[in-house]
């Protein structure tokens, strides 16, 4: 019993002792570790990259949000988006056509009416009734 | 009825330095890029300790600013669950892991160690802090990383014991025994070298 209790007493103090030197050496690590500067140089380092992307951020939203548009199309959109091109194109064709049309014929109709205009204002005048004509023509028949 | 001008003063906002970390992150998911950089202030130098002793001293800035500015992307997520400086470790250690992963030969330019001994360094001249702090410095980089991780987030990083469970994703109880596994490692190695407390 005496043995037991001296055996006890011997492991305890071993355990002591153990804790002792380990909260020794806690205490002692802990020191260097903190005795050692933290280094802010990379403060000025973080601030100037976090500037930069403030200010790609703000300047580019826009490009931004249409190259993720952009990317963010695939096949099938091209896909579903052709057709209704396609059918914008022939609308715009023959839109187009029409306006050719209309525009010759109110050049074809400005120039008939130019023509007829100018024939009237150069050709001689002619006689209003042609009965006059003819009565002149017998008149000078006879005079011979 | 006399028509006094009442003039109400309102008073200033206090100074971003003298906010507590949890305001200047409300402060700065509303926008406010002064509180965002008082947090930078106050972390980074600890993130950058942190940082070194993973990835080494050259690649540490670069780690340190890729975790700030994935948490400047990521603040309107962060819900305030934990806390910032235990949510910016956690992002700065997967920054550290994803550049060990690009570059697994990183983290060789950690110190060479000091080995005093050799040196024919006396355990006198040996006790002085200058000479410990250096002889730290390479025995970490000679330990288990599980190791060396913990007991950089607790020693250098200063978090807590439960923080430091937090960032590493590992119950309270193995943080305390990588911790005391790390003192052990480092105090086999220290010893070896002639250090004694």
């Amino acid at each position: 019993m005496n043995q037991d209790n001296a055996n006890q007493a011997q492991m305890t103090d071993l355990e002591e002792q153990l804790l002792e030197e380990h909260q020794d050496w806690a205490a002692l690590l802990s020191k260097a570790a903190n005795s050692i500067p933290a280094d802010s140089s990379v403060v000025p380092v973080v601030l100037h990259a976090l500037k930069a992307e403030r200010q790609g951020t703000a300047d580019g939203s826009a490009w931004a949000r249409y190259l993720s548009g952009a990317a963010q199309l695939q096949s099938r959109d091209f896909d579903a988006v052709q057709p209704a091109l396609r059918a914008v194109q022939l609308e715009r064709h023959r839109v187009r056509q029409w306006h050719d049309s209309i525009t010759r014929f109110i050049a074809t109709t400005a120039a008939v009416a130019a023509v007829v205009a100018a024939v009237a204002v150069f050709s001689p005048p002619l006689s209003a009734d042609p009965t006059d004509a003819y009565s002149a023509y017998q008149e000078a028949a006879r005079g011979w | 009825m006399t028509g006094a001008l009442t003039i109400r003063l309102t008073p200033a906002p206090p100074a971003v330095e003298h906010l507590e970390d949890a305001a200047l992150v409300l402060l700065a998911k509303r926008g406010n890029d002064e509180a965002f950089d008082e947090l930078v202030k106050r972390h980074a130098p600890k993130l950058h300790a942190v940082a070194k002793r993973i990835v080494g001293t050259e690649e540490a800035y670069d780690v340190v600013q890729d975790a700030f500015i994935n948490a400047y992307r990521a603040l309107p997520k962060f819900l305030g669950e934990s806390q910032f400086t235990t949510w910016i470790h956690r992002i700065t250690l997967n920054c550290c892991y994803a550049r060990l992963r690009k570059l697994p030969d990183m983290g060789h330019d950690l110190e060479l160690p000091l080995d005093a001994s050799a040196a024919g360094v006396t355990s006198v001249e040996v006790s002085e802090n200058r000479d410990l702090r250096s002889a730290l410095e390479s025995a970490l980089a000679r330990i288990n990383k599980d190791f060396r991780e913990t007991f950089v987030l607790i020693e250098f990083g200063q978090l807590d014991y439960a923080s430091a469970a937090q960032v590493l994703q590992v119950e309270l109880g193995t943080v305390k025994s990588r911790m005391n596994r790390a003192r052990a490692s480092l105090r086999d190695i220290l010893e070896g070298w002639g250090y004694r407390p």
